[in-house]
């Protein structure tokens, strides 16, 4: 029997293998063929043989691509050589006969409705613009994700409140520092809209006044007796949200005009030397 | 997990079910959350009655457009026009009653089967959250001078095809969830041929569903890349339908119309039987009956623009007049188990009748429609002047306001059954009842609208109003009729608004003495409480019959 950890990784290994192949030939030199001129059967070689008869594509994606295939695939085979995930054999050993039941998922889940949203983000941006396409798909793979954390942890154990902390357990380590990542890349580009959008002189008070806000207001929770959980929260959601709103409304108005100082190519530097 | 984990533990029956917290945003959150079967049901009930409203005022404002065919002027043009046009079709269709008999079956399917939940809850979910993005998109992106005819805003029309898509994959992902419940998640005992009508209807519905949205998607697949690639082939201007509208237009007419109201037949399968108190005669008989309509209808096939001739050609002609044949069937079958029994009237019933008359009436159009195909086929046969003096009245109807005719009897006809099933469901739906006198009303709306909006468009099919009529020299009485239509579908409008706040105001209403079986049912549905619980069923129920309700009391 395959058990459930072999199916993740091997179908793993077999999408990094066809997505390796793609890439290997998608990002190689394509010029002077026609529309379709990739499903040429010669394009397909170099990629097929590891380069052995033929070239690649782009190296490095490939090469991380067949590496994932491998690593999948070695993963996979270990895992059903040890019967890992097989209720049957959990069962042999735990000695009671029976195959547990399994439960199914009751917990809610918002992956579906982000899932959903993740998708319109994706077609807007193929009419938009790539940056927006790109963040559609890294949504996207961020919900299949989840997703399938989820999906596992629901039908972990028979206890809700059990398959819950498992899930934290299991995402958060990842969750935490990457939404923190996020979170500053996402202030520190509004931020910077706003100083760039302002005359020099407001950017040099906002840039004084925001760190002044930002420490009063820490200040004023700090010396509270008992600062609320909310508060805090609300707090912070407000700051954030304000330079959010204020960094979208300046990147709309775009940065003030630049003096630039007058460049002189060195053409122009020798014909001025010529002159002398 | 390795083997030195702890086992997967069974799921205790013990715990109980999570209650919604009373803050309304935790609520709004579980809601979002969801993949309870119920819950997701209801939605799409709601949502797609509302896109009824707006989709049945977009339909108004292109009749008003008809009633001068001096020009277009009302909506801004002739490019307006056409995208309101278009909006309304596609909007009736994917937007309205493929969704609202989903939401039906999402939320009743599982209870009938006697399964805990859909197969695949929170693909389900994932199913309406897309159809509901994708179609706000849609109508947005239409509404920003996209739509499907050459001349708009280019990106706005990329996003158009990239909506419509996007819905249409997700109703795709609801009929295998729903599907799937039937095939996978039936009861002990409970065989195929013991499955409730309903169920069935959706499952043959959705077969069909299955095979020809796909060819839905890859022409507009095809059209997408046109748009983006060199070569125009989809978004040529010229004579006839504009743009892709051309290669989508067998979704909207004869047969792959009929479709769309499968659903209505195993509504009033399951309601027929319910108001004669007893057992349908000829169950099989019926089921084959509701699944070979539904295969008659598949039309994926038919597409005029690779395929010239398809509509001449005897396949097509043939499965076009056979339509009817099990639509007749199962009428006589209702009408021994009415007579063999003891009727007692019921709004719910009274509407789902009026739909199947709608599809009545839309398959007289269709059969008008392909008699003239066929006796125009005849006059290839030989130099037969009695020939023309038949067909040529029906061969006029081809592609006139008879294409209208017919697609506002059958799809309105869907509406008009899916209401009819809310009505009939609402305990298990809503844990309320709904007002018999504001379903009456609402009905007569329905089913007059539906009249009063297909019959003047047939009349004007027969005086040569083309069916995207802008700016055209039609025989006299053309714009009269097409305010009756116009005042017709408001009429439809309506009747949608009226079931809506029907709806708002079951919620005040008292449900503490909400009997489980109100309406005296047959299937496993009527076993449980209204609403009925997390889970659906205290404990899994086996049955020995298509009617387990009626065995428990000793029902031959």
């Amino acid at each position: 029997m395959l058990t459930t950890g072999f199916k993740l990784f091997f179908g793993f290994a077999v999408v990094a293998l066809v997505g390796a192949a793609v890439y290997g030939v998608a990002s190689g030199d394509l010029s002077g063929k026609d529309y379709l001129g990739f499903v040429d059967p010669s394009s397909f070689v170099g990629v097929l043989s590891l380069g052995w008869k033929g070239g690649v594509g782009d190296h490095s994606g490939y090469v991380v691509l067949v590496f994932a295939t491998v690593s999948a695939a070695y993963l996979a085979f270990t895992l059903v050589g040890f019967r890992d995930a097989d209720p049957e054999a959990v069962a042999r050993l735990g000695g009671s006969g029976e195959i547990p039941p399994a439960a199914g998922p009751t917990a809610n889940n918002v992956w579906p409705a982000f899932g959903a949203a993740a998708a319109v983000v994706l077609l807007l941006g193929l009419v938009t613009h790539a940056a927006v396409f790109v963040t559609g798909l890294i949504l996207l793979a961020v919900v299949a994700f989840e997703w399938m954390i989820s999906a596992w942890a629901d039908r972990a154990t028979g206890d809700p409140e059990a398959n819950r902390e498992l899930r934290t357990r299991i995402m958060a380590p990842f969750e935490i520092p990457l939404l923190g990542a996020a979170a500053v890349a996402v202030i520190v580009l509004s931020a910077s809209r706003i100083l760039l959008a302002v005359s020099e002189l407001n950017a040099v008070w906002i840039a004084i006044g925001i760190p002044i806000i930002i420490v009063g207001a820490a200040v004023a929770i700090v010396a509270m007796e008992k600062p609320s959980r909310g508060a805090v929260v609300g707090v912070l959601a407000v700051g954030v949200l304000a330079i959010v709103v204020l960094g979208i409304v300046s990147a709309a108005v775009g940065p003030r005009s630049f003096e630039h100082e007058e460049e002189h190519t060195d053409e122009e530097a020798l014909v001025t030397e010529v002159a002398r | 997990m390795t083997v030195t984990d702890t086992p997967p533990i069974a799921a205790d029956p013990t715990v109980e079910t999570p209650v919604l917290p009373a803050s309304p945003l935790v609520r709004i959150a579980n809601v979002i959350t969801t993949g309870e079967h119920k819950i997701l049901g209801r939605m799409y009930i709601l949502s797609s009655l509302g896109f009824a409203l707006f989709t049945l005022v977009i339909g108004v404002l292109v009749g008003l457009e008809q009633t001068d065919m001096g020009g277009v002027d009302i909506v801004g043009g002739n490019e307006a026009y056409l995208q309101l046009f278009f909006l309304w079709r596609t909007g009736l269709v994917f937007l309205v009653v493929v969704p609202l008999f989903l939401g039906l079956a999402t939320s009743i399917v599982p209870l009938q089967v006697g399964a805990p939940s859909i197969a695949f809850p929170r693909a389900a979910a994932a199913a309406f959250w897309g159809w509901l993005l994708g179609g706000g998109l849609y109508i947005g992106a239409t509404m920003a001078d996209g739509g499907f005819n050459a001349g708009g805003d280019s990106d706005a029309i990329e996003l158009t095809i990239l909506a419509m898509g996007m819905m249409i994959a997700s109703l795709l992902l609801a009929t295998v969830c729903v599907m799937t419940t039937v095939i996978a998640q039936r009861t002990e005992g409970m065989s195929l041929l013991r499955v409730p009508m309903f169920s069935w209807s959706m499952l043959a519905a959705g077969a069909v569903w299955l095979v020809s949205f796909p060819v839905l998607l890859a022409v507009l697949a095809l059209s997408w890349a046109d748009l983006r690639g060199d070569v125009v082939v989809f978004f040529e201007t010229g004579s006839g339908a504009p743009g892709s509208l051309r290669y989508l237009a067998w979704a909207f007419d004869y047969p792959q119309v009929f479709v769309y109201a499968v659903p209505l037949l195993g509504i009033l399968a399951e309601m027929v039987p319910v108001t004669a108190a007893r057992r349908q005669a000829m169950r099989s008989v019926m089921m084959a009956a509701i699944a070979a309509f539904a295969f008659l209808s598949f039309g994926a096939y038919a597409q005029p623009v690779y395929n010239a001739r398809v509509a001449q050609q005897p396949v097509f002609v043939v499965q076009n007049l056979l339509l009817l044949l099990p639509l007749l069937v199962l009428l006589g079958g209702w009408a021994f188990t009415l007579v063999s029994g003891k009727p007692k009237a019921s709004v719910s019933v009274g509407v789902a009748g009026g739909g199947l008359l709608m599809l009545l009436a839309g398959g007289g159009v269709a059969t008008l429609r392909v008699f003239g195909r066929l006796v125009g086929g005849l006059r290839e046969l030989g130099d037969w002047s009695w020939v023309d003096d038949i067909s040529d009245p029906f061969d006029d109807l081809v592609d006139t306001a008879a294409v209208a005719a017919e697609f506002r009897y059958v799809v309105l006809a869907g509406l008009i059954g899916a209401v009819a099933g809310v009505y009939f469901w609402a305990p298990k739906l809503f844990g309320r009842r709904l007002s018999p006198a504001l379903g009456g009303l609402a009905g007569l709306a329905l089913v007059g609208g539906t009249v009063l909006a297909s019959l003047s468009e047939m009349v004007n099919g027969f005086l040569d109003e083309p069916d995207i009529a802008t700016d055209v020299a039609v025989d006299s009485g053309v714009e009269i009729l097409n305010w009756v239509a116009t005042a017709g579908l408001a009429v439809v409008a309506l009747g949608v608004l009226t079931v809506l706040g029907d709806l708002a105001l079951a919620i005040r209403r008292d449900s503490s003495d909400l009997d489980d079986n109100p309406v005296g049912g047959h299937t496993l549905e009527w076993a449980t409480t209204s609403p009925p619980p997390h889970n659906n069923f205290a404990a899994p129920i086996a049955v020995t019959s298509a009617e387990p309700l009626l065995d428990e009391e000793g029902e031959v």
